[in-house]
């Protein structure tokens, strides 16, 4: 018998797969990559018991259709977007299971910008340069499309269904930002401009960077100076010849020819990351060592993300045949809440 | 073109809350790109807790891990190391391995050969031989996976990119412009002028040398024709230069 997976046969454009990405490799021209929500993409490998490094399928603003080929243990995580298993709502951040033959649809975002798929142990893809991350640009690892079928580094799951609460970090409208080597070529009124206005993420937007509309009109292209190409860091907010700012995210380019006026602390990148087109927010000036403070932080609630799982429970009303929904899944033993 | 501004360099900066930028010049120059080079050597001794450290044209970036170690620290240990010595007269650029990449010049293979010469105001056969003739260092990689900027060329090669990029170019296109030579591993749109192709491949993914080039190799090109790059034979050229397969 065939091993089992999940078949894509509808995919909506910008999926990819994401792992943690390829540090290490940035003086050969290669980007880190990495998953645009790394607390989103922890979220699923909690739910499952994956290691910290396994790959899924990171989807942006929709997700696709599914059908399993045998019998999966699936989970979802990020952006919560509308999901059906033939036809049944179905929880998200959560584990699903699917029988043979069971079509899964992941439909709208209701909330962000990037939702995730995982399975049990993570996408078996190839491993290029370390990493199951797709580079569409240059062609690095798997590029996810209708025919193919997503396998399972595992092929079965030990743990019980679980699910996570929705993290707050959804509902921020700021923010923070660092100074950045090039912040001193702009002048005072666009650094005071950065704090000042209010920026709205414009549609134009991919895993590279996300260009922004701002209330107080455009900054100054550094007048008459051409900048020679220097290191760009994920969160860089460049400025273009026209003026724009655009946040360079998890994708950019290693070098870059535009000046930077800041960076978004690395706390934050994930929060603007999960923005939708059209969300109106601010930017706040802060220091390194806040900024260290708050990455601490992230790691620690990303570290302790297997204490919060908690059973999967779902409304009777959500499920289209209570008989052949396992009830075991949705019993509240009442002494969990804690991985051992 | 007026001279590198160098009073405000050497400077340390903080990019980001995970890294570090030690920028030499504000542009390319010989000597600062020798000392770009020299000091990214130099962080190979590089205290736990920087992942990665990667040259440009004109700076080093540092990433680190600030959970491991503190970015005070490792601004201070960067200001000593940086303060021990002249960078800038840091000796020849070519402290790597030396590479004699076969070029296919002209023709389909570098489209923008006599469009050169014409700019230079001198034969294509000229521009060839000049380019042949040139021991390019490997600056930096950069803007697409094991991309090399190679510099620096002679004087006729002093033309500007086109303003619009064209239709992309394939891997081992030899590209020029601003006396800077350019060669992508992948397929890149570009606005740099196209005079050749090599057929080594320089980017393998798969394979135990990933990435044939590094930052500060010396690279220089040797003309052959059509039909020996249709026979190249990537395992042998590897093979010679002492580089075992696959």
């Amino acid at each position: 018998m065939a091993l089992p997976g999940l078949r894509i046969v509808e995919l909506a454009p910008g999926a990819v797969i994401q792992d943690l990405g390829r540090p290490g490799y940035r003086r050969f021209g290669v980007t880190g990559g990495g998953a645009m929500d790394r607390f989103a993409l922890a979220e699923g490998q909690a739910i499952l018991g994956n290691d910290a490094d396994a790959a899924a399928l990171e989807m942006f603003a929709t997700g696709g259709l599914f059908r399993s080929e045998g019998k999966l243990t699936l989970a979802t995580s990020g952006a919560e977007m509308e999901v059906s298993v033939n036809g049944s709502r179905a929880p998200w951040r959560a584990a699903i299971e699917l029988g043979n033959g069971d079509e899964l649809r992941i439909g709208a975002a209701l909330e962000g910008a990037y939702g995730y798929l995982h399975m049990v142990g993570g996408m078996d893809c190839p491993l290029v340069l370390g990493s199951k991350s797709s580079h569409s640009p240059s062609g690095l690892g798997q590029i996810p499309e209708p025919g193919q079928t997503l396998r399972p580094v595992l092929q079965y799951s030990h743990c019980r269904p679980r699910a996570l609460d929705r993290p707050d970090y959804y509902s921020r409208r700021t923010i923070r930002i660092l100074d950045g080597p090039q912040s001193g070529l702009f002048s005072e009124r666009d650094r005071h401009a950065l704090v000042s206005s209010q920026f709205t993420v414009s549609g134009r937007r991919n895993r590279m960077g996300m260009r922004l509309d701002c209330d107080g009109g455009a900054f100054d292209a550094v007048s008459g100076l051409t900048i020679a190409s220097d290191a760009i860091v994920p969160g860089d907010i460049q400025v273009s010849g026209d003026g724009v700012a655009t946040v360079l995210m998890a994708d950019s380019q290693p070098v870059g020819g535009y000046p930077r006026i800041a960076n978004v602390i690395s706390a934050d990148q994930h929060v603007l990351a999960q923005f939708p087109s059209g969300t109106v927010f601010r930017m706040e000036r802060t220091e390194t060592r806040l900024a260290v403070g708050e990455l601490m932080a992230l790691e620690r609630d990303i570290r302790a993300m297997a204490t919060r799982l908690r059973p999967v429970v779902r409304d009777p009303s959500d499920i289209g045949n209570l008989l052949g929904f396992s009830m075991i899944s949705g019993v509240v033993r009442g002494d969990e809440g804690h991985e051992d | 073109m007026t001279e590198p501004e160098t009073d405000r360099y050497p400077a340390i900066h903080q990019a980001g809350d995970r890294a570090l930028l030690v920028g030499f010049g504000d542009r390319y120059a010989a000597e600062v790109s020798r000392a770009v080079l020299a000091f990214d050597k130099a962080m190979g001794s590089a205290p736990e807790g920087v992942v990665e450290t990667a040259p440009t044209v004109r700076s080093v970036l540092i990433v680190f891990d600030p959970l491991r170690l503190d970015s005070q620290c490792l601004l201070d240990w960067c200001r000593s190391l940086l303060e021990s010595r002249n960078w800038y007269s840091s000796g020849a650029t070519g402290q790597g391995r030396t590479w004699v990449l076969p070029a296919v010049y002209g023709g389909d293979a570098g489209p923008d050969l006599n469009e050169i010469a014409g700019l230079a105001g001198t034969s294509a056969e000229a521009i060839v031989q000049g380019h042949e003739a040139s021991s390019l260092t490997v600056l930096c990689l950069g803007f697409s996976p094991g991309l090399a900027y190679l510099a620096e060329l002679p004087e006729e090669f002093a033309v500007p990119r086109r303003e619009a990029f064209g239709k992309p170019v394939p891997a081992g296109s030899i590209l020029v412009a601003n006396r800077q030579g350019v060669l992508p591993a992948t397929p890149i749109p570009t606005g740099w002028r196209c005079i050749g192709r090599t057929p080594v491949r320089t980017f393998t993914p798969g394979s135990a040398r990933p990435f044939l080039l590094s930052p500060g190799d010396t690279v220089r090109f040797s003309r052959i024709t059509e039909s020996e790059a249709r026979a190249f034979d990537q395992r042998g050229f590897l093979e010679e230069h002492g580089i075992a397969g696959p």
